[in-house]
């Protein structure tokens, strides 16, 4: 009797062990949880590109002439509170040096996401001096790419221009919203194993017990014969 | 009675026992905690599926079952035609939502169904005894299950992974999975490249972008910008499908 | 109790053991037929695949689900008459609680195999145990009815190894002799055997009502820890064991009233014992009342968007008849004719029995088929109509339940001799040479 309970527990302690962990219980990828990343600015990298430039990296302004496309100078910067990300200006200038007034102007992060694409992250007019800016807190950390499109004024053709800078700053991580609860029903599985086994053990002992009774106490006098 | 085990011995070794195999739970819990713990997701997909643009044409429907060679009844991406109480109507677009809180993948008996890193919800056809909980338990009816033996894949050496399930297998159970198999081939998602109207984007949480093929957008701002829900969120499955109604349209059908 | 009566119960009770007489064979025949065509139709759908049956991508849970809960179900008459009567010390049990658990475990075996038939991969069905996931409730059934199963088989065949003795020493074959022997444990009736005995049954009828209370819950959370809208409901657990206990009663009253008449027992199975059963019916059936009252009126009465859909078609729409026919037909008239005072109690008893099984089936039904069918998007309902292959393997399960009772009682006894000896008192002692000399034992 006692070898067969031992036998039983040795037998479902191994299948426990083997079954436990791995991919059974609830197959869910959990996010961990990460705070704001900020790292230090790098001072290193600062030039200027004509702009007062505030503190931080700046970029290499990149001017593209087009014969007669407007030049569109972009610059970036950190913004005033370092965990509002970066402002990216540009300044639309027309081939003879004026300003280009209220011109429509789209503001796009390089990504690659299914082949290089273009993300649109904002869009503005510029304003008398030809300037405009957007604020722009990137997904994820390190090198951005940033293409500004002007998109052509009367007689002026579409141009663009281009900068990249490095983000140390960037937004919050996704997480996911799996309820807290999940976590806790992990360890359900465990205390009804716990509870079968007990279960079992009791089948097995009226079985048995009972069997090994019976036929241990045949020996003894009947009720009839007792009476006699 | 030499051997026999007294009933309070019975009852002490049975209690021990279950204390013992208690304890012993916790240590795997140890080890899967850890392991969790290290890498973070490359990519958690989504998708945004613009319901001012759709215009009910199907070809989403139709490229998804040529592309997987499905059936006639599996339509893994469903566009519905709703008929909204101003006596109007719209057409929406299902596809399955992978779930943050996957009802399905709770109740299947052997693992069958699981949820990548990339937060895709995956069916693993070589698993899979066709028992049809998890049908039961989808709330939006994103699964089905192979009556029938299904059409013939054009390559009789494909060879079916839960990434690429073509062919199906009959008795098992199949649904969308965001056409991993291409995006691991820098393809859009079938659904994506074909649907005309460009109103399906398909999406990264993490990288924050999305794309229906022609433009590119944020993906956080596109959906804040354009009152971007999730259908039947309240039933707290957490789906990464985010509808753009129509402007004036209720849902409230 | 004297030893004539003694002795008469005894011959009644073994009276069917060996008996092969031409009653015996024809139903035996009947009964094998309609097993075997049932076999037959699931061989087909195995050869075919699963669209032979009238499931369809939104009504993927039909017959087989509903007959699986409605077989398990009606294996609950064991568990309540033979258990919780023991408990409860009621001695009018003692000529009915072989038949109750040898019922129950017909029904159970029968029962158990239809998440099996249902599959879509039979062949791999051992993958739920190789590959088993703790949260999902098809193991929590896999495990409940494995155990349960366990449990029923251990209490039938507890109370069975004195009468295991008794028909022991009936039998003329030596080889037959033995078996039953073995069987028996070498029984002799002494004190200590007795107490041993006695120690056993407690500790598993004791066991055996959680199991029972357990593997009714785990059918009912197949369907409760989904958001479909009629099923998603607290209530649901204890609305099943309540119908599992109800129509497990029914059950034993026809299984019992047809034995009863077939191998006469008029003697020992009198209208006292139907009278009473059909007490524990009515008051089983008030419960479950109450239940689906208190179900109905807290989604009634909010009718909020997930419940009213099905509501709506039970009530008055397309599931309406179905429902009432349940409601009237299946659990207020029965009761009610049950509750009578008057003549041909047993014949009314049987009858109102006979149309709470059906009832329950029907509710069943209505659970399962308008639960899948309604509308989860916006979509039409959807609809399911049985074809061949799922009406002929449930007539072919059906009548597996009476053919295994059958052949049980032709190896073992009818009514438990050592209950009854339990409750009335053990014979005068002068009657212990005597040994029924007319009871058949070893023709063939």
């Amino acid at each position: 009797m006692r070898r067969i309970v031992i036998a039983l527990a040795a037998v479902s302690l191994a299948a426990i062990a083997l079954l436990g962990p791995g991919r059974s219980l609830l197959p869910v990828s959990t996010q961990p949880a990460r705070a704001l990343v900020i790292a230090a600015p790098d001072p290193a990298a600062a030039t200027h590109s004509g702009h007062e430039a505030v503190s931080a990296p700046a970029t290499r302004p990149a001017i593209v002439a087009a014969a007669d496309g407007a030049r569109v100078v972009v610059t970036t910067r950190s913004a005033t509170k370092v965990e509002q990300g970066y402002v990216i200006e540009t300044r639309i200038v027309s081939p003879d040096g004026k300003p280009v007034n209220e011109a429509i102007v789209r503001f796009y992060d390089l990504v690659d996401f299914f082949g290089p694409r273009e993300e649109l992250i904002g869009s503005a007019r510029t304003d008398g001096q030809g300037n405009a800016a957007i604020a722009y807190l990137p997904a994820s950390l390190g090198q951005s790419e940033i293409v500004v499109r002007f998109a052509g004024q009367g007689s002026l053709a579409p141009s663009v221009g281009t900068a990249t800078f490095e983000a140390t700053v960037a937004a919050p991580p996704y997480r996911s919203d799996q309820p807290g609860l999940l976590s806790f029903t992990r360890l359900v599985p465990y205390a009804a194993g716990a509870i079968l086994l007990a279960v079992w053990g009791l089948i097995a002992f009226a079985l048995f017990a009972t069997a090994r009774g019976i036929a241990v106490r045949a020996d003894l006098k009947t009720a009839k014969e007792d009476a006699v | 009675m030499a051997g026999q085990m007294s009933r309070r011995q019975l009852l002490g070794t049975l209690g021990g026992l279950g204390t013992g195999v208690l304890a012993a739970g916790f240590v795997p819990i140890a080890f899967a905690e850890a392991e969790a713990a290290e890498t973070g997701p490359k990519r958690q997909w989504a998708m945004v599926i613009d319901l001012r643009k759709c215009d009910g044409c199907r070809a989403c429907t139709k490229a998804c079952q040529e592309t997987h060679h499905l059936p006639e009844s599996f339509e893994w991406i469903k566009v519905f035609e709703v008929h909204d109480k101003q006596g109007g109507s719209f057409f929406m677009p299902r596809p399955c939502f992978q779930c943050e809180n996957a009802p399905c993948l709770k109740v299947c008996p052997v693992a069958a169904t699981f949820k990548t890193n990339d937060s895709v919800v995956l069916v693993d056809q070589d698993r899979c005894i066709g028992c049809r909980m998890c049908m039961a338990a989808c709330p939006y009816g994103a699964r089905y299950f192979n009556y029938g033996d299904p059409p013939i894949a054009s390559n009789p050496f494909q060879r079916p992974t839960p990434e690429f399930p073509v062919p199906q297998q009959k008795g098992t159970v199949g649904k969308c999975m965001f056409c991993v198999h291409r995006s691991a081939n820098g393809e859009l998602p079938a659904c994506v490249d074909a649907c005309g109207m460009k109103a399906i984007w398909i999406g990264d949480l993490v990288e924050d972008v999305a794309t229906n093929g022609d433009e590119t957008v944020r993906l956080s701002t596109f959906i804040k910008e354009n009152d971007a829900f999730r259908y039947k969120e309240e039933l707290g499955t957490g789906p990464r499908v985010y509808y753009i109604a129509g402007h004036g349209q209720l849902l409230d059908y | 109790m004297d030893a004539r009566t003694h002795d008469s119960y005894v011959e009644r009770a073994m009276w069917p053991i060996g008996r092969g007489d031409r009653k015996f064979w024809i139903s035996v025949v009947v009964l094998s037929t309609l097993v075997a065509a049932g076999l037959y139709a699931y061989v087909y759908q195995v050869q075919r695949g699963l669209w032979v049956t009238g499931l369809n991508q939104k009504v993927s849970w039909g017959f087989y689900i509903i007959n699986c809960v409605f077989f398990i179900g009606i294996s609950y008459g064991g568990a309540m008459t033979s258990a919780i009567l023991r408990l409860t010390n009621a001695k009018w049990r003692a000529p009915l609680t072989r038949i109750a658990e040898a019922t129950a475990v017909a029904a159970l075996v029968v029962g158990a195999i239809y998440p099996i038939i249902d599959l879509g991969r039979p062949d791999r069905f051992l993958y739920v145990i190789q590959y088993a996931q703790v949260g999902s409730p098809i193991v929590w059934d896999l495990v409940a009815i494995s155990t349960y199963m366990l449990a029923s088989l251990v209490f039938l065949y507890l109370p069975l190894i004195p009468d295991l003795a008794t028909t022991r020493d009936t039998m003329r074959s030596s080889l037959l002799r033995r078996m039953y022997g073995a069987l028996a444990l070498g029984w002799r009736g002494t004190i200590g055997q007795e107490r041993t005995l006695q120690r056993g049954i407690a500790v598993m009828a004791v066991l055996i009502i959680p199991l029972a209370v357990s593997v009714h819950s785990v059918l009912a959370w197949l369907f409760a820890v989904t958001v479909r809208g009629g099923w998603h409901s607290t209530i649901f657990a204890p609305l099943f064991v309540l119908a599992a206990m109800l129509s497990g009663v029914a059950a034993v009253i026809i299984v019992v009233a047809v034995f009863r008449k077939v191998y006469g027992l008029q003697q020992f199975i009198t209208r006292k014992h139907f009278r009473y059963l059909s007490y524990l019916l009515i008051a089983l059936g008030m419960g479950y009342l109450y239940f689906m009252v208190s179900e109905y009126l807290t989604e009634g009465y909010v009718l909020d968007a997930d419940t009213t859909p099905v509501l709506e078609a039970i009530f008055i729409g397309a599931y309406a008849p179905a429902f009432w026919s349940f409601t009237i037909g299946g659990l207020l008239f029965p009761l009610a004719l049950a509750a009578l005072p008057g003549r041909f109690l047993i014949g009314r008893v049987c009858f109102a029995s006979g149309l709470v099984i059906a009832g329950m089936w029907l509710k069943r039904f209505l659970i399962v088929v308008p639960g899948m069918a309604e509308p989860m998007m916006p979509w039409d309902w959807g609809r399911y109509a049985p074809t061949w292959v799922e009406v002929t393997i449930t007539v072919g399960t059906a009548a597996a339940i009476p053919l295994i009772l059958i052949l049980f009682f032709r190896f073992f006894p009818v009514m438990s001799v050592h209950e009854m000896e339990e409750v009335e008192g053990a014979p005068e002692p002068h009657h212990a040479a005597l040994v029924p000399s007319y009871a058949s034992g070893g023709d063939e």
